[in-house]
């Protein structure tokens, strides 16, 4: 170690200032020791990767440049974000400006940025902590971005790159795998295969062990509730009657009518039933009956108006009688009309 | 004055080192957080599987007991992440009656399994035997995320008794392209070949389980929770959640092949 890092190193966690612009320094360095190295290793390319980093390299030298002009600025988190926003764009752009973008995402990225940097040097007073200005950034990005990479992960190109990335893989874990058991095969060394298929056995074991104590389960539950039932089965016999109640019982069944009493109860009813239906029929009947009665009473009434017919034809022959006989014939009238009445009235 | 400003530098370039350092520790060493920490004990194994019951912390107040079915990808502690933050604790103290099957860890003898073992063996026999250890007629099955797929395909052949509730929460039921997304594009058949993964791999590693569930949402998951990481770190905000979080997205087990290549026709 120098003593130039010494003398830095001891002055440096005193002042924020210091602090800042060595961090820069350092960094910086680092980048531009990559750049170099890497450039070097990619002269004669004239790929993306190269032009992105001759742009990094062009970008980190102006921006120590401008540290090394006035440290002070970039103690001002206004100044400070402009200064990054400015460097890191001009590399993303360059990027997109080779040509070298295929999913179109540099662009997509760049964007955002630009936004970013309009949302963030427009609002509030910005904070001076680089976490919190991270999250800031990041609140005020993350969405747009999470667009961006989903769309990204949906498309096409994407999912058709992901499919032979994963068979590689596969295949090379396969290869892997396949070789190392070969190998501790022939080392005489149980693979993981082997203790697949001892850990198989003990699993088939306890698959076993597992059906007896479900046997032996059902089992005690079918015993349980056999025993449940023999004690239910003692207890409602215990109130069963005992010989005296049966004695009374049959007794008292004696008493109860047999079914040859049941079956002529049975048939009388059905005699009752009938009589029933005989005094409704005679009610009827007797309707009837009264009709004839009617008919009777018109009939006897026909007779009397008959029997008064012919005492009229016999008075109209008694008019007709000579004058001599008028006297002794009127005194005759007289009579006959009484007994014609008197046997109306009998009749 | 010169000598406070001073002082007040150091201790805030000390105090960021150190904030620095935290978080630097935990993108490389992966976040540490005690999870699953309700007590329980195992009440049967089958394989690598394991039912839990949850101690109760109150008398019993409701007679039909829960089981948790989480995803086949998933640790059991997702459902008891940590106390304050975890279902399993918030379930037993409201007096439910609290089981958890843990599928455990396939190995490479589980590559074979599918969802017909799961669904119509490990299931049944756990649901049997929560309710032998319940004195249960009934049970409540609550099933998260893939879990919650499997219980619905139990429930789908097991529809009457002793299944009386079914509880779904984000689970995905609707497999039609339109209705997934990127995620159906990406493990549409042009673009993946599950035989030719399970073939090389056996179990599908997590990492790349892991990493087709995050690129669904690649900035918010390879970015956006490192930012959040930073600012709750940076100003000092609590971390229990998101480390818990954190192990959660990044502890995943291998998924059976032959099931994963079910789940991803």
């Amino acid at each position: 170690m120098s003593s130039e890092t010494n003398s830095q190193n001891s002055a440096a966690p005193t002042d924020p200032l210091e602090l800042w612009k060595l961090w820069n320094e350092t960094t910086s360095k680092v980048w531009l020791n990559a750049v170099q190295s890497s450039t070097e290793a990619t002269t004669k390319s004239s790929s993306l990767y190269s032009s992105w980093i001759q742009s990094v390299g062009e970008s980190v030298n102006k921006a120590q440049e401008q540290v090394h002009v006035n440290p002070f600025q970039l103690m001002n988190a206004k100044d400070a974000w402009k200064t990054w926003f400015d460097t890191t764009m001009e590399i993303w752009r360059k990027a997109v400006q080779t040509g070298g973008d295929p999913l179109g995402l540099t662009r997509q990225w760049l964007t955002l940025m630009e936004e970013a940097q309009q949302k963030l040097i427009a609002g509030s007073p910005l904070q001076t902590d680089p976490f919190t200005l991270f999250k800031e950034w990041y609140d005020a990005t993350s969405e747009q971005w999470s667009k961006v990479v989903e769309e990204t992960l949906s498309s096409k190109q994407f999912l058709e790159s992901t499919r032979p990335l994963l068979e590689s893989h596969a295949s090379i874990t396969a290869a892997f795998r396949h070789a190392n058991e070969e190998y501790f095969k022939h080392l005489q060394l149980p693979t993981i295969t082997d203790v697949a298929n001892v850990a198989q056995l003990v699993i088939n074991l306890e698959e076993k062990v597992d059906t007896i104590e479900d046997s032996l389960e059902n089992f005690e539950l079918t015993n349980q509730a056999t025993l449940e039932s023999l004690a239910h089965l003692e207890q409602r016999l215990d109130q069963v009657a005992t010989a005296e109640v049966v004695a009374s019982l049959e007794q008292r069944l004696n008493k109860v009518a047999t079914i040859e009493m049941v079956t002529g109860l049975e048939q009388q009813l059905n005699q009752v039933a009938k009589a029933e239906v005989v005094a409704s029929l005679e009610q009827r009947l007797n309707q009837v009956a009264t009709i004839e009665i009617v008919a009777g009473l018109e009939q006897r009434l026909n007779q009397v108006e008959s029997k008064l017919d012919k005492v009229l034809a016999a008075l109209e022959k008694l008019e007709e009688r000579p004058a001599e006989h008028t006297q002794s014939s009127n005194a005759a009238r007289k009579t006959p009309k009484k007994s014609v009445s008197q046997q109306e009235v009998q009749e | 004055m010169a000598t406070t400003n001073t002082t007040s530098s150091a201790v805030d370039i000390e105090s960021m080192s150190s904030k620095y350092a935290k978080g630097m520790r935990i993108i490389l060493e992966g976040a540490k957080s005690d999870t699953g920490k309700t007590p329980k004990e195992v009440i049967w194994t089958k394989n690598k599987a394991k039912l839990y019951r949850y101690e109760p912390t109150l008398e019993k107040r409701f007679p039909v007991p829960i089981l948790l079915i989480y995803a086949l990808i998933n640790r059991s502690y997702v459902l008891d992440l940590m106390p304050g933050n975890s279902l399993v604790e918030y379930l037993t103290h409201k007096g439910f009656d609290v089981y958890l099957l843990d599928w455990g860890t396939p190995g490479e003898e589980d590559k074979h399994l599918t969802f017909d073992n799961y669904v119509l063996d490990y299931i049944p026999r756990a649901v049997k035997k929560v309710l032998s250890s319940s004195h249960a007629q009934d049970i409540t099955l609550l099933g998260f995320c893939m879990g919650g797929t499997m219980t619905a395909m139990y429930a789908s052949l097991f529809p009457g008794k002793p299944l009386k509730n079914l509880i779904l929460l984000t689970a995905p039921t609707d497999f039609t392209p339109e209705t997934i997304g990127l995620y159906g594009l990406m493990t549409s058949e042009k673009y993946l070949n599950p035989d030719l993964l399970v073939d090389a791999f056996g179990n599908i590693p997590a990492d790349l389980v892991d990493t087709g569930n995050r690129l669904v949402k690649p900035v918010t998951n390879y970015v956006g929770t490192y930012v959040t990481m930073w600012d709750r770190i940076m100003h000092d905000k609590p971390m229990q959640t998101w480390l818990a979080m954190n192990k959660w997205v990044n502890d995943g087990v291998p998924f059976a092949g032959d099931t994963f290549t079910q789940w991803i026709r």
